[in-house]
């Protein structure tokens, strides 16, 4: 039986597994296993990790959005609805530069506020979105980025159950942390915005604009771009509302959302062949995504029994750091556990530890908690491993895509996160402004 | 018919999720116009999360779904490829038999206590995702099996290829 | 010798009474005693919150081996521990969760079966219970009568659902964690709640009506248990520390917990809550509802092969003895 070093013999075991190329998921597990088996010396504990994460870690209702998202993005691709709505977006917005990619943070933006879980919005996006962007000749690796790097707004902007989680173990205000996210989160928007634009003016290729064709459309076809435009619309209007309003419960939103696709699927001339397809076919990439949240948790269980965490907190705080010494060390190690394991586990192994520390270093609660928020999800997209990454590759309906290329579009996204996380850290403001007004 | 089984598995599974949103409709629509929800709605979405990603599992597999990172795979030749494949599918196929295995006793137990959520007139029992979890992890480990057989008979590459078009 | 333990809970050690002192109690006294009084040392690890097993998962873990102590809700186990939800049978008890706790205690005294079910089916000792404080209702609604809640989705942990039956109320399963979320979002529009944990988890923020209907303290709802296995492990001086510690978290918890009632009241009024009493007729009224509710229980029990009957009988008449006036005669025949 070995102590806290098990997860350093995990940890090599896992990298190694990744490397060669056995699925992310079962690298996940089988070095859970084997780091518990080092931890307990007992095969049967070892083994029962994978039983009870199997049947307890998804079991979720706000995780019922991701089978039901997809199946909306699923059929509102097919129908060609999502087509005429970039297309619209894209004569809409004629003179922004990037105007697809700029869309598809807006969009991700508006999905964040009801969606509450970063890797619905990515899934969502990479179904509807990146078709839509290679078909008017965006780069991939900077379709891929958007779509990957604005996937994490979502835990920004209210409601967020990071957020939650955050509060209660930290015995505050939810509602002043869902507050507190929304300046932070407009600004990440914002400079998600800036930098697609930016850098198609930079480089035109990456993101051309409206080619001759599609301005020859006919008189028809603008027809159906406005009634499928509208038709996006109001069901977004609708879903996001009736969020809004206390109708919906997000997981409601989806089902709603996945029904309202179809009648417009079929107002758009979808019928029982196409929709057949489009069922069968949204099925296809919830099982990987789910099967990583289950991994990742077995994951986190291991780091938890090994006393990894213990590990951890004396490394934090033995040092003997300045303030921004432990910010730095609290950083890397969000960004290292990022890679491995999914964000709630994350922050139910480092908050009850790192949250204390940041008190006694004199820094403000609310926007210690923003900063941890960004960094986390901004985890999920370092290389060589991040969920977000993961999850997009798992939804874009392109085989020939690479983690490669995600991780390279999506670094700027990376970049930015971790530039207005520090900019939390430096004005805590940013912060704490709003909720100071409300509570 | 491996690869029937996971495809039907894979179907059940999809239309679940439709009948999911149609539970979701009928639930939303009776809390509003009457007054009543839909009893056991709550639980009935919990558990479908978990009886959706299992029954979609085999087929994940079978058609190569699973993430993973092919840097170092695709710099190699044909044979060395092929025994990365035996060896993640052997780690495949151990994973899912533990699955399985370690699976079994909790829903042995909960079928002979009648375990059991919700209360009252919404016990929903808890066996049946539990004993679903089972199958399908057993299932998932038999295709890996039966992927490292089609490998080593060569007939892996025309399956992949059956499939995708189907 | 230096002994490895991994303690845990589904519940956060910070809002949750239970949680909490095993972090602040249990934990260092036992390292402290052991390291004091024998030659050996404990090192422990501790995973709160469900960072090892949620609150649903943590009876399987321990039997398992995985957590060595875990401490639970016997009300996320309604079928393996049937029994052992017997407080949650006999609604309208007193209101001090001390109370509560001293009368499961001699219940459990009492009746050995209770520990033996525990070790011969699930292979784990129990070392020490708590429980809950008063059960009240927070909603995100305004209700006045009863009426009001019919159709409404209210939550509860499980074996406390049948209470709001007369409501007409549709029954939700949840656990705390969830809570805020789903009442932020409508999942649910009330919770059935105790003061100490109704502010902690911040419940008043999306449901601010708190109605102070007292459906009782749930002494000996929650148990701190130890792998049997585990337990034999430990050398003998070991092994009695474990156990007298566990009988002081038991009394030390059981005072906390009655002060987190009180607390938790006033910060709720203070953050500016509603809370109302519902009228007294209004609570006899109600307890007169389900006055069968005891026996329907200890019976379905009994059918279950546990000694129902002698169990929830033994409970209602230990609170009879101390003094307290129920609303409502329940008798079990
Ligand atoms: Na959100
Ligand atoms: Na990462």
């Amino acid at each position: 039986m070995l102590g806290p070093e098990v997860i350093f013999y995990s940890l090599a075991i896992l990298l190694v597994l990744v490397f060669i190329s056995i699925p992310i998921g079962i690298s996940l597990g089988v070095a859970s296993v084997i780091g518990v088996y080092l931890a307990y010396g007992d095969i049967n504990i070892a083994l029962s990790i994978l039983g009870s994460t199997a049947y307890d870690s998804i079991r979720s209702h706000t995780l019922a959005v991701i089978p039901l998202f997809m199946l909306m993005g699923e059929v509102i691709s097919r129908s060609g609805a999502a087509k005429d709505l970039y297309t619209l977006c894209n004569r809409f917005l004629y003179r922004l530069p990037g105007r697809l990619a700029a869309a598809t943070v807006v969009g991700n933006a508006a999905f964040a506020a009801v969606s509450g879980v970063a890797i619905a919005s990515a899934a969502t996006f990479s179904r509807i979105a990146y078709p839509e962007m290679r078909r008017l000749g965006y780069k991939k690796s900077y379709a891929l980025g958007v779509i990957a790097g604005s996937g994490s707004l979502g835990m920004l902007i209210p409601p967020s159950v990071l957020l939650i989680v955050w509060a209660i173990l930290t015995e505050g205000s939810v509602g002043a942390l869902f507050i507190a996210g929304v300046i932070p989160g407009l600004l990440l928007g914002f400079a998600f915005i800036l930098y697609c634009s930016i850098s198609a003016i930079i480089n035109p290729s990456i993101a051309p604009a409206l080619d001759s064709i599609e301005e020859k459309q006919s008189e028809g076809g603008k027809y159906s771009e406005l009634i499928s435009g509208l038709g996006i619309i109001t069901l977004i209007l609708f879903v996001l509302g009736g969020i809004w309003a206390g109708i919906f419960t997000p997981t409601e939103a989806a089902g709603f959302g996945a029904l309202g696709s179809i009648v417009l699927g079929y107002v758009k001339g979808m019928r029982s062949q196409g929709f057949l397809e489009a069922i069968y076919n949204a099925g296809r990439y919830t099982a990987p995504i789910m099967f990583l949240l289950i991994a990742g948790s077995m994951y986190a269980r291991l780091l938890a029994v090994s006393g990894g965490i213990n590990l951890i907190q004396e490394l934090v705080v033995g040092t003997g750091l300045t303030p921004l010494g432990l910010i730095m060390i609290m950083t890397i190690i969000w960004l290292l556990l990022g890679a491995l394991i999914d964000s709630i586990s994350d922050i139910l192994l480092t908050v009850p530890i790192f949250v204390p520390i940041a008190e006694v270093a004199g820094f403000d609660p609310i926007a210690f908690a923003i900063y941890g928020i960004i960094v986390i999800e901004a985890g999920l997209l370092t290389p060589p491993m991040g969920l977000l990454i993961f999850t997009v590759k798992s939804s874009v309906p392109d085989r020939s895509v690479t983690l490669g290329e995600i991780f390279r579009g999506s670094i700027p996204f990376w970049l930015l996160m971790l530039l207005v996380a520090l900019l939390v850290l430096f004005f805590p403001s940013l912060a704490t402004w709003l909720p100071g007004l409300m509570f | 018919m491996t690869g029937r089984i996971a495809q039907t598995t894979h179907i059940v599974s999809a239309c679940w999720v439709l009948v999911l949103a149609i539970i979701i409709f009928i639930d939303v629509l009776g809390r509003y116009f009457f007054s009543q929800p839909l009893l056991g709605a709550t639980e009935i979405i919990k558990n479908s999360v978990v009886s959706i990603t299992f029954l979609q599992l085999p087929l994940a597999i079978y058609r190569d779904g699973m993430i993973r990172s092919t840097i170092v795979y695709d710099s190699l030749g044909q044979k060395a490829k092929r025994v990365l494949r035996t060896f993640s599918s052997v780690l495949g196929l151990l994973f899912f038999l533990g699955t399985a295995l370690s699976s079994w006793p909790p829903a042995v137990e909960a079928f002979n206590v009648s375990e059991y959520e919700g209360e009252g007139a919404l016990r929903v029992p808890t066996y049946p995702v539990r004993f679903l979890v089972v199958a399908t992890s057993f299932y998932a480990a038999y295709v890996y099996l039966h992927m490292m057989f089609l490998d080593w008979t060569g007939q892996r590459k025309s399956m992949l290829e059956t499939t995708n078009s189907a | 010798d230096l002994y490895t333990l991994r303690i845990g809970s589904g519940h956060p050690a910070g809002p949750t009474v239970y949680a909490g002192v095993l972090r602040d109690y249990l934990v260092p006294e036992l390292k402290r005693r052991v390291s004091a009084e024998t030659e050996h040392e404990l090192r422990i690890i501790e995973g709160y919150g469900g960072s090892i097993a949620s609150v649903s998962e943590t009876l399987e873990a321990v039997q398992v081996g995985i957590l060595d102590i875990g401490g639970f809700c016997t009300c996320f186990e309604p079928a393996k521990m049937f029994l052992h939800n017997f407080q949650y049978f006999v609604p309208f008890g007193p209101e001090g969760a001390e109370e509560g706790i001293k009368a499961a205690r001699r219940v459990y005294d009492a009746y050995p079966w209770l520990n033996e079910h525990l070790e011969t089916n699930y292979g784990q000792s129990l070392i020490a219970i708590n429980g809950w404080d008063n059960y009240h209702l927070g909603s995100s609604v305004p209700w006045e009568a009863v009426e009001d809640l019919q159709g409404v989705k209210i939550a509860g942990a499980g074996p406390n659902l049948p209470w709001l039956e007369l409501a007409g109320v549709i029954p939700v399963q949840s656990i705390l964690p969830d809570a805020y979320m789903a009442m932020q979002t409508g999942v649910y529009s009330g919770w059935l709640m105790f003061p100490s944990a109704y502010f902690a988890y911040k419940l008043h923020e999306p449901a601010p009506y708190y109605t102070l209907i007292g459906f009782g303290a749930m002494g000996g709802a929650i148990i701190i248990t130890m792998n049997t296995r585990s337990l034999e492990r430990l050398p003998l001086e070991v092994r009695d520390i474990v156990l007298e510690v566990g009988r002081s978290y038991e009394n030390e918890a059981a005072k906390i917990l009655d002060n987190r009632q009180i607390s938790g009241l006033e910060n709720l009024r203070n953050s500016g809550a509603t809370i109302r009493e519902l009228p007294n007729e209004v609570r006899a009224q109600w307890a007169r509802s389900l006055s069968n509710f005891p026996n329907e229980m200890a019976k379905e029990a009994d059918s279950r092969g546990m000694p129902g009957s002698e169990i929830v009988r033994a409970y209602i008449e230990t609170i009879t003895q101390s003094g307290y006036d129920w609303p409502v005669e329940y008798v079990i025949n």
